[in-house]
């Protein structure tokens, strides 16, 4: 008969990985739909939301790195 | 483009861009078990060769291109990488091209193309001794074609393409289909009528092979995450730490969706088709029947993404342009880079050898526990002789009897080594998440076992290797 041992516990790794990758589109379509959405918005909003994108994405980058270390 | 003084058209300043990257280290890393199982059947002969892939996964338009590059050039890994990388530039110019017929102005297709140039996971594939960027060159001149009304050349590129990976009839399917729908001529169905006829004596072959294929644990049911899976990893690679493969893969997410927004309005069905198509074609087939659902045959999907992403940047505002830059550019750049200084490196079968040549003395035989090892290990054993444990499996469980019969492996059971004529066997043993419980037990006793010394083990609780002495004869 066949055996895999570790087969389950490994799936279940895989499957936690996969829902990661999810919550990254998630939160990947909230930014994209808030750059999307500024464009309605008066010029100096816009200009503020579209940076304060580009700030929230990198700071948390680097936090990312700074907890890593 | 004139800059350096070089006055060269766009074309050959591309080809120059794209190649460097993929030329860069070409044969530098070792070979995986993919790639040593493309340098084992190229060496075999012919008809043995054509046997062995029978019985694997994939048709045989590949391994002949590699069966002929042996015999011109050799099985190192430089040759057996370099139609992967010549094929990985023609697939940036295709991406340059496509984007000029799809009526993008002449800077928009030559940012489209400059993604794809240093996109990591083109880079990747450019420098791996498998079909994927082949794959992605007849997909490519399949739309580019399709886009043209070149219908001659859409069934031969179309022929091509489900020679070189079986996943390869879903672009045929999606972007044959929307050609149909798009252009609606007699052409498009006589050349659609020519390719099915074409497919026929493939057919009952893929079946079988697919039946292989959903038994290995490489590919799992599909879950929702998983299937957005191809169009992260196979944009931004995976090779970025885990401290910043998140936010480079939500870059490409987060471009892909803007890009959906910014293109919605632009009726381009057949890159659409082309893009989106095959992945959930074969999404719903993997739903359906088996899972089937393999990321890296979406790498043709994920160059045309480049297409949709630099096409979306000049419809942002001035501000919205700059940080798409600042975010996109960056996150490429960081893919690309740790394709060359990967965080996690790729085990070295030469360095895992190391102890056994060190310490080699007449009489000595490498004794692998699995297929893979075999296949993997032994091409770096310098024609040292090797016995395969009878019976065992390979690592993902997709290769047939038959194919193991081509491919001739000696086989023979541990105890019976002392009266072939060796004193002792290195033991190579691999364990993972599918091997059978006989094999893990195997490997268990041998710990255990009186003439055996353990010499090196690596790994996690899910997949590892072991080495061990085992002295057969006083």
């Amino acid at each position: 008969m066949v055996v895999y041992p570790n087969y389950t516990r490994w799936l279940e790794v895989l499957r936690a990985y996969e829902t990661g990758l999810l919550s990254v589109v998630l939160i990947a379509a909230t930014f994209a739909a808030v750059l999307w959405a500024s464009r309605s918005f008066g010029v100096r909003t816009r200009r503020l939301v579209d940076l304060l994108v580009l700030v929230v994405f990198w700071l948390s980058a680097a936090l990312m790195v700074v907890a890593n270390l | 483009m004139r800059f350096l003084r070089l006055k060269l058209p766009t074309w050959a300043w591309l080809t120059l861009i794209a190649a460097v990257p993929r030329f860069l280290r070409l044969g530098a890393e070792a070979f995986w078990y993919d790639e040593a199982f493309t340098a084992y059947v190229s060496r075999l002969d012919l008809p043995n060769m054509l046997g062995a892939i029978q019985g694997d996964v994939h048709p045989p338009l590949f391994y002949l291109l590699q069966w002929l590059n042996v015999r011109l050039l050799g099985a190192d890994e430089f040759a057996l990488r370099l139609p992967s990388a010549i094929l990985g530039v023609i697939s940036v110019l295709l991406v340059w091209r496509v984007a000029l017929e799809l009526g993008l102005a002449r800077g928009t297709a030559l940012t489209a193309a400059l993604m794809a140039a240093f996109l990591p996971a083109a880079l990747y594939y450019s420098q791996e001794a498998r079909m994927y960027t082949m794959l992605a060159c007849f997909v490519l001149g399949m739309l580019w074609a399709a886009l043209r009304g070149n219908w001659i050349a859409f069934a031969l590129c179309a022929i091509l393409t489900f020679n070189t990976q079986n996943l390869g009839i879903f672009y045929v399917l999606s972007i044959g289909g929307a050609a149909f729908l798009w252009h609606r001529t007699r052409h498009v169905l006589v050349m659609g009528a020519v390719v099915a006829l074409a497919y026929l004596p493939n057919a009952a072959l893929v079946l079988e092979q697919a039946r292989d294929v959903a038994n290995g644990f490489w590919i799992q049911p599909l879950s929702v995450g998983g299937f957005f899976e191809p169009f992260l990893s196979m944009t931004m690679g995976w090779r970025v730490g885990e401290a910043l493969r998140m936010h480079v893969y939500g870059a490409a997410a987060g471009a892909t969706i803007i890009g959906l927004l910014v293109w919605r309005n632009r009726r381009q069905w057949l890159l659409y088709a082309a893009i989106f198509g095959a992945p959930l074609l074969v999404a719903v087939v993997s739903v359906l029947w088996r899972p089937i659902y393999l990321p890296r045959a979406f790498l043709p999907s994920t160059l045309m993404l480049c297409i949709l992403w630099a096409g979306m940047l000049p419809s942002l505002g001035s501000v919205a342009r700059r940080v798409a830059y600042s975010i996109l550019v960056p996150a490429l750049v960081i893919g690309a880079v740790a394709h060359y200084f990967p965080a996690m490196r790729r085990d070295d079968p030469r360095e895992w050898l190391q102890p056994a040549f060190a310490a080699w003395q007449e009489g000595d035989v490498i004794y692998y526990t699995a297929i893979h090892s075999a296949i993997l290990q032994q091409h770096y054993a310098d024609g040292r002789p090797y016995r395969l444990r009878p019976g065992v499996s390979d690592l993902n469980q997709t290769l047939t009897e038959e194919t193991k019969a081509h491919m001739g492996f000696q086989e023979a059971y541990l105890w019976d080594l002392a009266g072939q004529g060796f004193n002792r066997a290195w033991v190579s043993a691999y364990i993972n998440p599918m091997s059978r419980a006989d094999e893990v037990a195997f490997v268990e006793t041998l710990r255990y076992a009186p003439p055996t010394r353990l010499i090196a083990e690596r790994g996690n609780e899910f997949a590892y290797t072991v080495m061990f002495l085992v002295q057969l004869r006083w």
